[in-house]
């Protein structure tokens, strides 16, 4: 994803910032994007932003950060959570965003289409649709 | 109706009306000058036709319940869900091996249950809905048939629930799963069948055939009755 | 015979039905019953990451209250992803005691969940209440020569705290399987994620993930991968067995620790339903000879 930065004071305090905070309980400016999150993510090469910069977006209240294929190609794996010497739970983080979409009612997986394929253990499944399906 | 009758105040779509207590709901919208075409049917709570909800005055509840078997309270608003859309997924029973789950291969949006019980809660039956999707949702074919053999396909869990999954659908393919591969086989049922195909019954049923209608009363009045 | 609540879970009860006998055969050879919950319902995995989430919660809790009505305080899992997701829950209402009354005034059906009901992982019984002592002497079949390299993934070890073990540096998998006999095949991806459940929708990521990790056991030596998870199995054992085909990529079975466990305890371990069979290199190790999956 290429990216212009634009810093304005009030993205700062926008919505988007102050929603994520809200959701995922985390201190967003606690980090300072040492990287550790990005080396240590398994998916990061799936991913069309690192870890880190997901995080960078929002605390600059950049929206485009809402339409980032990352969050869905994150598996909840927490081994960022662990390693963040500043204790961001990153996780989180892509959670919060997850739920902005979800919450707007769009789906991210189509459980029928899914299911026809082959036969997935009930955690695929579970898992899956709630971390994508509204 | 006498005029001394009790009457109670219900609101049928936003409406009041004055209604005799004692009817059900479905006579009371009748009463109210509603002529029902869709959601109605046996009358009876057998054929779950009539879903409806209601709520009543300073009550927070959403109820839900059979119109034909729910008696008007005052105070009551209603509103009847006369269908509920939900498709039921495309199958030949011969092709499915219970082996394999296929109430989630089908239905895979079981697995976005939360467990929150709301549809146990609008069952008119006093069904577990929420059981019978969770054993769904485990493979246990079995317990989905068994906590789901009440259900009259009225809708109303369908419409409560928050993950949008269409109940009836899951626990009608459960029950037929069982009768198709689970269920012991009746094997005096298949004797029977083979000794039928043998001819073994021919001779009593033509007898029956040629016999006279006051003997073939008679005959009936006498059957065994089974206690 | 001591008795500890049990709870399954949904993947124990189809495709992951090895994992869950081979338990309950092993544990009572040890002295212990694993009493099913008469009445559960699936976890509610993954556990909800955001704060507000209340509705997610309801699972879990759920299934706490149903100890509670046994008057019994605690719970054993066998999956590492149930583990997670109820230990996690029961933390969530624990240190907001508003979240737990919005919970229990939605569950108005269900006695109040009052808290205090511990979630354990059974590798946890098996070291901290069993002992490894206890086990080795239980041992009639020492996993002797075998080589096991463990995997333990996420959900059983992070986040950190609520863990059976350090997340960085565990050592329970390691210490059970010692004391079965085996041979430990020590590897950088024991703790490192299998792509969980983006195999729903992105098996590509996970093949990737999976290979990885098979190959760092391969590479060392080891002729079987032990796992916890009914996810983690089907990640490692049936989409590595679909990538292997295509990439070269290395091929080993993988195994519930729980028949392993049996395995060495002379109880039936429930093999046979994995895509990649791991009888063959049992026998071939001399461990299959009474015993048929
Ligand atoms: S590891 Fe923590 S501090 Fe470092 S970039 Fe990631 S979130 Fe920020
Ligand atoms: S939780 Fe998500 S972002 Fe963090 S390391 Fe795992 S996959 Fe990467
Ligand atoms: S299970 Fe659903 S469809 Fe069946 S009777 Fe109960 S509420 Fe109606
Ligand atoms: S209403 Fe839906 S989500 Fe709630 S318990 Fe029933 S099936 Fe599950
Ligand atoms: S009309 Fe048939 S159940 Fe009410």
């Amino acid at each position: 994803m290429a990216h212009e930065l634009r810093l304005t004071g009030e993205r700062l305090t926008g919505e988007l910032v102050a929603k994520v905070e809200e959701l995922s309980g985390e201190n967003l400016y606690a980090c300072f994007q040492c990287g550790k999150c990005s080396a240590g993510c398994l998916f990061a090469d799936h991913m069309d932003l690192l870890p880190s910069q997901v995080l960078r977006l929002v605390q600059l209240g950049d929206e485009d950060v809402l339409s980032a294929q990352a969050p869905w190609v994150c598996a909840s794996c927490l081994a960022c959570a662990v390693r963040c010497p500043k204790g961001v739970d990153i996780a989180k983080v892509m959670e919060a965003i997850r739920l902005i979409s979800l919450r707007k009612g769009e789906p991210h997986l189509s459980p029928r289409a899914l299911a026809k394929e082959e036969r997935l253990p009930q955690i695929a499944l579970v898992g899956a649709f709630r971390k994508m399906t509204p | 109706m006498k005029p001394e009758q009790e009457m109670v105040t219900v609101y049928i779509m936003g409406k009041a009306y004055q209604v005799p207590a004692g009817l059900t709901i479905m006579k009371a919208m009748e009463y109210a000058g509603y002529r029902l075409v869709r959601g109605v049917g046996c009358r009876g709570g057998f054929c779950g036709a009539c879903a409806t909800v209601y709520r009543l005055a300073g009550d927070y509840r959403l109820y839900a319940d059979l119109a034909c078997q729910t008696t008007v309270q005052d105070g009551m608003y209603i509103a009847q869900l006369p269908f509920t859309p939900g498709e039921r997924a495309p199958y030949r029973l011969e092709d499915l091996s219970p082996e394999e789950n296929p109430l989630l291969a089908l239905y895979p949006e079981i697995a976005r249950c939360v467990s929150c019980n709301t549809c146990t809660k609008a069952c008119p039956q006093d069904l577990e809905v929420m059981d019978y999707i969770q054993a769904a949702l485990r493979g246990d074919i079995a317990k989905a048939a068994e906590l789901s053999f009440d259900c009259i396909q009225c809708g109303l869990c369908a419409m409560r629930c928050p993950a949008e999954i269409v109940h009836y659908h899951v626990g009608q393919l459960a029950r037929r799963l069982y009768g198709a591969y689970l269920a012991p086989r009746a094997e005096h049922l298949a004797k029977r069948v083979q000794e039928i195909e043998q001819g073994v019954f021919d001779e009593e049923l033509d007898r029956l055939v040629k016999m006279g209608r006051e003997e073939l009363v008679e005959k009936y009045r006498a059957r065994d009755i089974e206690p | 015979m001591k008795r500890i609540p049990y709870f399954p879970g949904c993947g124990l009860k189809d495709q992951a039905r090895g994992f869950e006998l081979a338990a309950l055969a092993a544990m009572e050879r040890l002295g212990y019953e694993l009493a099913e919950l008469p009445r559960w319902n699936c976890c509610g995995t993954v556990y909800s990451l955001a704060s507000d989430d209340l509705m997610r919660h309801l699972a879990p809790i759920r299934n706490l209250i149903r100890v509670q009505e046994l008057g019994e305080s605690r719970l054993v899992t066998l999956c590492s992803m149930c583990f997670g997701t109820l230990k996690r829950s029961a933390q969530f209402v624990e240190e907001d005691s508003e979240r737990l009354a919005t919970i229990n005034a939605f569950m108005d059906e269900e006695d109040d969940y009052q808290g205090g009901v511990e979630v354990l992982h059974l590798l946890a019984v098996l070291r901290d209440e069993v002992g490894y002592e206890a086990i080795e002497e239980a041992v009639e079949r020492p996993l002797e020569g075998l080589k096991v390299a463990p995997y333990y993934g996420c959900m059983l070890l992070r986040p950190r705290g609520l863990g059976v073990d350090d997340p960085d540096h565990p050592r329970v998998m390691e210490e059970l399987l010692s004391a079965l006999g085996a041979e430990v095949v020590d590897h950088p991806y024991k703790v490192e994620c299998c792509g969980s459940y983006l195999t729903a929708g992105r098996a590509d990521v996970v093949e990737a993930r999976v290979a990885a990790i098979a190959g760092a056991a391969v590479q060392r030596g080891a002729d079987l991968i032990a796992t916890s998870c009914p996810l983690c199995q089907f990640n490692l054992d049936t989409r590595l067995s679909q990538a292997a085909g295509r990439r070269g990529t290395p091929s080993i079975p993988s195994v519930y620790f729980t028949q392993l466990l049996a395995l060495a305890l002379g109880a039936d371990p429930h093999l046979g339903e994995q895509a990649i069979d791991p009888r063959p290199v049992l026998a071939a190790r001399g461990f299959l000879s009474e015993v048929r999956g």
